[in-house]
């Protein structure tokens, strides 16, 4: 029992990143139909700005909770920027191009942004200070870890309070009315330039934390980490419905427990296996993801 | 007659004009560059932006076993002056595909037009007087451009 | 016009003269990986390569020729190190070291055979590279896997005496190839091993591979693979205050290993090889590298030097390019190299150099037993 417990929080931990990840991904396709390819250099980017800011203040003294939220907040800002100058250079020029150019443009600024990295610090391994400290009532138990329930909270608190953004404001009504039906919103005289770019910070923002708290929990970083973070988050963004944001939390969420549980039970080996054959399993029957709507195109 | 853009200011004339107007080519120029101050200073906004927005990645190298923070100051000028440029090169080739034929046209024909006038002036060279009289008479006058 | 075509005339001819320039030299191509997370296991090699060839050059050079080195990168990835092969192939080289990783040489070798190009690598250790006979072309300074895996298992059972083993590896060539050896070392000794997983390198965190580990009550965990993912696995037992020894391979047996784990790498063992800070040679090139690049040379650093000297004075003993020639120079001739004296064998393994066990204590590898 407590092995399975172990298991399932190890899953929940990594599907809570993969759904911070997601949200990003399904957002960004709701408002401009668009698979923001870049997403995960936003994630690499937020984690290595959080490792320079709180090395640079380790230095000058600061420690325990405060480095966390100093280098947190740093992170958040900085991804949040590069999100939205993301957008307004790769992206809103190419808001009338065919569907497939801005797909290749975001492609392209993910390689970018990696070798951006890569070259402007190091190709190396860097190691990534535990900003979370272990809480002393965690010492004895063992199925979960301090971090992972940091992680888990954070999550949940970040999902509630993106749902509550997007039902009770003003912005969050703009964003669904954009999501819904650009041109109406833009008649309707919803500044839709705005929205857009609120998207993205939003994003970019969630991005960051979950950059932070994955890095803190694993402990090293690499330019490379990108890559792989974002095609997980948008497979488990595609598995949960892309463009429904329930949807991409559920997604990363159960991807997370099925590469957690086919390691412990059957295999390391097959992890991937095992992760990639459900979202076609699912897709095959349900095309549009499990709380995907199935929207038919408006004549 | 190519289309007049509207932020394109009229071209002054010069006193040797022959139905098709050249003017000076520096004050064309600045003429074709309509708000520059304003551009210049909307490039600078950028460029500071990317200064901010490169600055933990690009300016600060921190080394957690020496604690050591190198700062790489030289750098951000690198990043501000290059987002200068290609943001004021940007903006440029926006204007350029947004004033359309209007403003390609001129300049082929300018090109064209100041070799002719190059290859004009040249009536008094004199190896070509003393070596073939006729043959420079027919460089003068120079002919109407096609419109 | 007339003008512009004339001057573009003269100025691809004066181009297409400048390769006459470069004939009387011999090419040595050093390939691996110099960028990238794996560039620390190529970037020691390449500079090796580089002061050996000062050096020789320094002295006249090979034959009366001066020795160019055409370095190429190929971050340990299979299909990046074909087209490397095909580059240093097609530019002429008479003679490769490299390269780094089993998976990324075991790409190029086959390109290299066919070439007739003869190939030396300081730290590919994979087993069937030498034992199939498959590649006649191929050398190497570093003991291949299976001595390796073997030193691993005999640690394991007769010096720490452990009775479960968990083996984990990266479904690599490298770290698959130790694993599948130490799977059967173990098997035959008695201790089989009560776990065999791969892990998919770049993942995001390995808690539930730990959990696995843990859950199997192995008191002995053996990774083949390189230090990236080892860094992982271990703090993520360490946090999870197991009490496994962690055992790893040469891949792992450097400090960059113990740079990013911290203080989790405290306590593991790797694999390495032979310590020769005894030796003359090798304390004069690990002077040189402190000299030249201001810092202490990396992993592989005295194979690939030795690797160096080998080659030259393979061409020097063999008194031409000629692959058959040097093959033959290779496996006939005793090299005095920072290793020891070392030749080769028929199949292209060195002979006289080993591999040693290492533990990480109080920060740095210390080799066991001395």
């Amino acid at each position: 029992m407590e092995y399975f417990l172990e298991l399932f929080f190890g899953g929940l931990t990594r599907g809570s990143i993969y759904a911070l990840l997601a949200l990003g991904y399904t957002m960004v396709y709701g408002i401009i139909q668009l698979i923001n390819f870049a997403h995960g250099e936003i994630y690499m980017i937020g984690a290595f700005t959080a490792l320079i800011a709180a090395s640079a203040l380790s230095m000058l003294g600061l420690d325990g909770w405060s480095l966390l939220a100093i280098a947190g907040l740093a992170a958040v800002i900085y991804s949040a920027a590069y999100g939205f100058t993301l957008e307004k250079i790769a992206y809103k020029p190419l808001r009338k191009a065919p569907r497939l150019s801005p797909l290749i443009s975001a492609i392209g600024m993910s390689i970018f942004l990696q070798n951006y990295v890569l070259l402007a610090q190091t190709s190396d391994f860097l190691s990534f200070p535990a900003l979370i400290d272990e809480f002393p009532f965690m010492e004895d138990v063992t199925i979960i870890r301090s971090s992972e329930l940091v992680i888990i909270s954070v999550t949940a608190l970040s999902t509630a309070l993106l749902t509550i953004f997007i039902k009770f404001t003003g912005i969050g009504k703009a964003m669904r009315a954009v999501a819904q039906d650009r041109i109406m919103a833009m008649l309707l005289g919803v500044k839709v330039d705005r929205v857009i770019s609120v998207t993205f910070i939003i994003g970019s923002a969630l991005a960051a934390v979950g950059g932070v708290l994955i890095s803190s929990h694993v402990g090293q970083i690499n330019f490379y980490i990108g890559f792989i973070a974002g095609i997980k988050a948008f497979t488990a963004a595609v598995l949960g419905g892309i463009g429904s944001l329930p949807g991409a939390v559920l997604g990363g969420l159960v991807l997370g427990w099925t590469e957690s549980f086919a390691t412990g039970y059957v295999s390391s080996d097959y992890e991937d296996v095992f992760a990639f054959g459900l979202l076609v399993f699912i897709l095959i029957f349900k095309p549009s993801g499990i709380l995907g709507r199935s929207s038919a195109e408006k004549v | 007659m190519p289309i007049k853009h509207e932020n394109a200011p009229s071209i002054g004339k010069t006193a040797s004009c022959d139905g098709y107007s050249l003017p000076a080519s520096r004050r064309n120029l600045r003429d074709r560059l309509p708000k520059t101050g304003f551009n210049t200073l909307k490039s600078l906004g950028i460029a500071l932006w990317f200064m901010f927005l490169t600055f933990p990645i690009m300016v600060i190298k921190v080394s957690p076993l020496e604690k050591t923070i190198e700062w790489r100051w030289s750098r951000l000028v690198y990043v501000g002056a290059g987002a200068f440029s290609l943001s004021m090169l940007w903006r440029f080739l926006i204007y350029r595909k947004e004033a359309g034929t209007s403003f390609r046209k001129p300049l082929q024909e300018r090109l064209s037009l100041f070799f002719q006038r190059k290859k004009a002036a040249r009536l008094l060279h004199w190896p070509r007087l003393l070596f073939s009289p006729p043959y420079s008479l027919s460089f003068f006058p120079p002919t109407r451009p096609p419109s | 016009m007339k003008i512009m075509n004339s001057f573009l005339t003269v100025l691809v001819m004066v181009l297409s003269a400048a390769p006459v320039f470069a004939l009387d030299t011999i090419k040595l191509g050093v390939a691996g990986a110099h960028t990238g997370d794996l560039a620390s296991y190529g970037i020691p090699s390449l500079n090796a390569a580089r002061l050996v060839v000062a050096d020789r050059n320094a002295k006249g050079g090979i034959l009366g020729k001066q020795v160019d080195i055409l370095a190429e990168d190929d971050v340990c990835k299979p299909e990046v190190a074909a087209n490397v092969a095909t580059k240093l192939v097609s530019q002429d080289v008479a003679l490769v070291l490299g390269h780094i990783c089993s998976g990324a040489t075991k790409a190029a070798l086959t390109l290299y055979k066919d070439a007739g190009k003869i190939i030396m690598s300081s730290s590919a250790t994979n087993v069937e590279l030498t034992k199939s006979g498959v590649y006649p072309n191929f050398f190497r300074t570093i003991s291949p896997d299976d001595a390796q895996a073997m030193l691993q298992v005999e640690f394991a059972v007769n010096t720490l005496k452990v009775k479960k083993v968990a083996i984990v590896h990266d479904k690599g060539d490298y770290g698959k190839g130790l694993a599948e050896f130490a799977k059967g070392f173990f098997g035959k000794k008695g201790v089989p091993p009560v776990l065999f997983e791969g892990i998919t390198p770049g993942a995001v965190d390995y808690s539930a591979i730990v959990q696995k580990i843990k859950s199997s009550g192995a008191d002995a965990v053996v990774y083949g693979g390189y230090h990236p993912e080892a860094a992982k696995i271990i703090s993520t037992m360490k946090k999870k205050k197991m009490k496994a020894v962690f055992i790893s391979d040469d891949g792992v047996r450097d400090d960059t290993f113990i740079k990013v784990a911290g203080k989790y790498a405290e306590g593991v063992y790797a694999t390495g090889p032979i310590d020769t800070s005894k030796n003359a040679m090798a304390i004069e090139a690990i002077e040189k590298h402190k000299k030249t690049y201001a810092s202490d040379p990396g992993a592989f650093y005295l194979n690939a030097y030795a690797a160096a000297i080998c080659l030259l004075e393979a061409i020097e003993k063999a008194g031409s390019t000629d692959s058959e020639a040097i093959s033959k120079a290779l496996r006939g001739t005793w090299f005095d190299t920072p290793l020891g004296k070392i030749s080769f064998d028929e199949r292209g393994d060195a002979l006289g150099i080993g591999f040693a066990m290492y533990q990480v204590v109080k920060g740095r590898y210390a080799e066991v037993g001395k």
